[in-house]
């Protein structure tokens, strides 16, 4: 046993030493987190953050066109769905494709009752924003991602209110 | 009151000592501070997570920045804040495949696996997690006594004593004592830290 050994077990830097394999480390390049920062001070982040929303506030949209005699939101199958949905100030519609092995293209409309409105749509999967965007009026929005199911396309409008648009299970 | 165009804040400035759930929920709130602190704590973490796909570096810090702002993001949204680097290595890999394929890198390796959040095995983010507080606990140290334990215990090539001597410009003979006077400052700042 050597003395000089720090007796708090799993922060052991002789413990880890022995374990380097396991996880190669490559330190951060000067700078690269300095430009991470300086986004947030441009206000690039600020803009594509979206609202903070809760599970609780997240509603059932009224579904009110579907390419499919189901009214349910769910796509499980390799085939492409859309969904369009109203929700209070507007009306949307999604439609998703998969064009790979874990790869997605989820696209659509907003429309809005104010013309000077906006809305955010987020692509969620687990607790992971993976991918956000404002849109206004009458414009269409995009996400090429790639991701395992399950993962779900939210509206976020009004204050603070949020709808789940279309999920893939 | 916070203006956007205060200087970058450093580390010092920071809440090195604030849990991660505190963090993040300030986060949420839009204290830029916490962000900034939350990126110093975890650079590391996703920077090698993202060379580990066999991306090269400069992709890398593309994957590190969009790493990152998917954390900001999502911040108000992460259920188990004590599992955050397991959720970084989550959205570094899926970023990290999402841009290989975008550019066409031919990566041998490359499996889109990368994508599927249970392809990343507990044992993995363990063996990370600990690196990571241990290298935050070094990056506190002087600049010796993490060069000297850098060389003892991090380098895969197992310096011997004479080694490290010649390397470092130091007296075989004063590698034992300050050995041991490195780890008690080491064992400290691993013990403070939330």
């Amino acid at each position: 046993m050597n003395d000089h050994r720090p007796p708090h077990g799993s922060d052991d830097p002789e413990e880890l030493g022995t374990n380097l394999g396991d996880y190669p480390w490559f330190p951060t390049p000067r700078g690269l987190a300095a430009d991470v920062l300086e986004r947030w001070q441009r206000r690039e982040i600020l803009a594509s953050a979206p609202a903070r929303a809760s599970r609780e506030h997240t509603l059932q949209p009224d579904v009110r066109a579907s390419d499919e005699a189901a009214p349910a939101l769910s796509g499980t199958d390799a085939g492409p769905f859309s969904r369009s949905c109203l929700f209070a100030g507007g009306e949307v519609s999604v439609e998703a494709s998969r064009t790979g092995t874990n790869a997605w293209t989820i696209a659509g409309t907003v429309w809005l009752e104010a013309e000077d409105a906006e809305v955010r749509l987020a692509l969620i999967a687990g607790d992971h924003v993976v991918a956000a965007t404002r849109v206004g009026n009458g414009e269409v929005f995009r996400f090429d991602e790639f991701l395992a199911p399950p993962w779900s396309i939210e509206l976020h409008y009004g204050s603070g209110e949020a709808l789940v648009v279309a999920t893939h299970d | 009151m916070e203006r956007l165009d205060d200087p970058i804040p450093t580390r010092t400035e920071l809440g090195s000592t604030s849990s991660d759930a505190a963090l993040l929920a300030a986060c949420a709130d839009g204290d830029r501070n916490a962000w900034a602190e939350l990126v110093h704590r975890y650079q590391d973490l996703v920077y090698s997570t993202a060379r580990q796909t066999g991306l090269a570096p400069e992709d890398c810090a593309d994957v590190f920045q969009e790493a990152f702002l998917e954390l900001l993001r999502s911040a108000a949204r992460i259920r188990q804040p004590k599992a955050l680097p397991g959720w970084l290595m989550v959205a570094t890999r899926r970023i990290a495949y999402k841009t290989a394929i975008q550019r066409r890198r031919m990566i041998p390796e490359l499996s889109s696996a990368l994508v599927d959040p249970e392809s990343l095995p507990d044992s993995i983010i363990e063996a990370a997690e600990k690196r990571n507080r241990v290298e935050q606990g070094l990056s506190q140290l002087d600049e010796r006594c993490a060069q000297l334990l850098r060389a003892l215990f991090f380098d895969l090539r197992g310096l011997t004593y004479d080694e490290i001597a010649d390397r470092l410009s130091i007296p075989r003979g004063s590698i034992g004592p300050n050995r041991s006077r490195c780890l008690e400052r080491l064992k400290s700042i691993l013990r403070s830290r939330p």
